[in-house]
């Protein structure tokens, strides 16, 4: 680094202080959202893409696990039975429940999407049991671990909904949706707890098949046969419910990642602007002195990014030291930081540093060395 | 004995600020020359054009008519980039300011200017030091100019200006900010140095009491060069 660039910038270090603090600031907002959205997208999807099923039928106009209005007739599953590449097929009931643990106020109700399966086939049940047994029996639930870190519900506990109760008697992982979290019971179980009626209506099924690579070509048959119904494969399903949740949070989320971004280019431009004026006459000299303009950009453009540098590593210590602790007092706040996002947050700083350099430069190709001369 | 090399001439220089009804003539059709281990002091009055001479020798401005070379080069026509070559290697300046970097200390003043021709084999710390030590600062070779009084500050630009070895000094309004005896004694300092290390020094002030250092006075007086002394 130039001496005079180190030399400025660790001169003042209020401003130092204040220029790095906002980069880091920025850095960190910018961070701390991406890798929160990157941990949402994560959770979002995690039950659906583990289910071990090939494809998932769905009514017409389905597009995501949590907000499914799929209604399908119980004979659907057994014509599903009877194509010749499925190995198993089985029923699901999925809705949104509000639930409220006995003895607690009833606003202090939380949600759970309550999922009814066939214990028989196990497909669409809990990913992997933590405490407690699986699969639930008659009138009894298996909740996901983050209800019971979240609600404090422990085994044993009874779950109410009106006039009807579940009892919890396990705990399993990989259901958590950041906003609900699956609870896993019996198909019959659902029917009586959600007063279906008919009761032999089903959301999905789920169809695991002999040869899983022929799940894209029997879906497209399936639908051009069967025009109601629709058939995602895990990974596309996991994707709509993904987009169905968080497609409306990115919108607002790019908004924020730009006033983030404009924040920290601001603070440092402005500081870096308001040093190279308050420089102005010693630029000045250093033309005088037969420095090049080149060499001027070079003293400006080494502040910038070394402030910027300074600013990104404290902004992204921030993000490794904070993020643990937030996730532990706020449960929503779920972070995934990727490397390829900081790579990413590096790309910016560094168009920030530039950015924020570009006005005091041509400021600096301005300097007329004469005025030096003026008392 | 040998005719000493000019360093420094300027023929029928004029310039003009401005143009048409707002034109204003700084310098007018000057003439001057400067030799190797000369010292030239140019005497006015504000407003003279004192300043003016001093940047158009210095290739910091160009002169409307005339021509200026320097070490016998024609610098009136040059680019800004061959221009700052030239004061970068052939010229240092003094200003009566002292124009010190404030976030550097004495030492790294002077050392940031070095240039590789002065060198001679040293770094350019070793020859800021030296330079510093022959100007009695080498005990503040560590102190930033706001902990240096004015006096020394002026040595330390002294010390700056003789580090890049120019052939050309020019010198402005130097004892200005300056009581008459540490004026005086840096005047003293200066020439003595500058005249040891061969230098053509150019000094513009309109301080009459440094007249006895220069070894020729003229005088300027609304851009027009006046009688020898």
């Amino acid at each position: 680094m130039l001496l005079v660039a180190r030399k400025n910038l660790f001169s003042e270090r209020i401003r130092l202080a204040i220029s790095v603090g906002g980069v880091a600031l920025s850095v960190f907002l910018i961070g701390i959202l991406l890798s929160l959205y990157r941990g949402w997208d994560e959770k979002v999807g995690e039950y659906v893409e583990m289910v071990p099923a090939d494809l998932w039928v769905a009514a017409d106009g389905t597009t995501d696990f949590i907000q499914a209005a799929s209604v399908l007739p119980d004979s659907v599953g057994t014509q599903l039975r009877f194509l010749p590449e499925t190995d198993t097929v089985s029923p699901l009931i999925t809705r949104p429940v509000r639930m409220v643990k006995a003895g607690d106020d009833p606003d202090d109700g939380f949600d759970v999407q309550l999922v009814g399966y066939d214990p028989a086939i196990g497909l669409g049940g809990p990913l992997a049991v933590v405490a407690g047994k699986s699969p639930p029996g008659p009138g009894e639930i298996v909740i996901d671990k983050v209800t019971s870190d979240r609600y404090g519900v422990e085994i044993g506990d009874r779950l109410l909904r009106g006039a009807e109760s579940l009892t919890v008697v396990g705990k399993s992982s990989g259901g958590d949706f950041v906003f609900t979290q699956v609870g896993f019971v019996t198909l019959e179980t659902a029917v009586e707890f959600l007063r279906l009626d008919p009761e032999s209506q089903r959301t999905f099924f789920l169809i695991t098949l002999g040869d899983p690579s022929e799940a894209e070509a029997l879906a497209k048959r399936v639908e051009a046969r069967a025009p109601d119904i629709v058939l995602f494969t895990g990974e596309e399903f996991a994707d709509e419910t993904r987009q169905r949740i968080l497609g409306n949070i990115l919108p607002m989320l790019i908004v924020v990642l730009i006033v983030a971004f404009v924040v920290g280019l601001s603070v440092a431009g402005l500081t870096i602007y308001t040093a190279t004026v308050e420089k102005s006459r010693e630029y000045g000299i250093l033309k005088a002195e037969g420095f090049t303009n080149r060499f001027l950009y070079r003293v400006v453009i080494e502040q910038s990014l070394v402030t910027s540098a300074l600013g990104f590593v404290l902004g992204v210590s921030l993000i490794i030291f904070i993020a643990p602790f937030a996730q532990r007092l706020v449960p929503q706040f779920v972070v995934f930081v990727r490397w390829q996002d900081i790579l990413g947050i590096t790309g910016a700083t560094l168009l920030m540093a530039l950015i924020a350099a570009f006005i005091p430069v041509r400021r600096l190709a301005h300097i007329d060395p004469v005025t030096v001369f003026k008392g | 004995m040998a005719t000493p090399e000019t360093i420094l001439s300027l023929e029928g220089v004029t310039k003009v600020y401005g143009s048409a009804e707002r034109a204003v003539t700084a310098l007018s059709d000057v003439t001057l020359q400067a030799h190797a281990g000369e010292v030239v002091l140019v005497m006015g009055p504000s407003g003279s054009g004192k300043t003016t001479l001093l940047t158009i020798a210095g290739a910091l401005l160009r002169p409307t008519r005339g021509t200026v070379h320097v070490c016998n080069t024609d610098i009136t026509r040059m680019g800004e980039s061959d221009l700052a070559s030239i004061r970068r290697e052939k010229v240092a300046f003094i200003y009566q300011s002292f124009n010190l970097l404030e976030a550097l200390t004495a030492l790294e003043n002077v050392s940031l200017v070095t240039t590789q021709r002065a060198l001679n084999g040293a770094t350019p710390q070793e020859r800021a030091k030296e330079m510093l030590d022959t100007l009695g600062l080498g005990n503040r070779l560590n102190s930033l100019p706001k902990h240096l009084s004015d006096g020394e500050k002026q040595r330390v630009a002294i010390a700056r200006a003789l580090a890049k070895n120019p052939a050309l000094m020019l010198v402005d309004e130097p004892t200005a900010n300056l009581d008459a005896k540490r004026g005086h004694e840096v005047m003293e300092l200066l020439r003595q140095k500058a005249l040891e290390m061969d230098k053509a020094v150019v000094i513009v002030s309109h301080d009459h009491r440094i007249r006895d250092i220069a070894d020729r006075v003229v005088q300027l007086e609304d851009g027009r060069l006046q009688a020898e002394s």
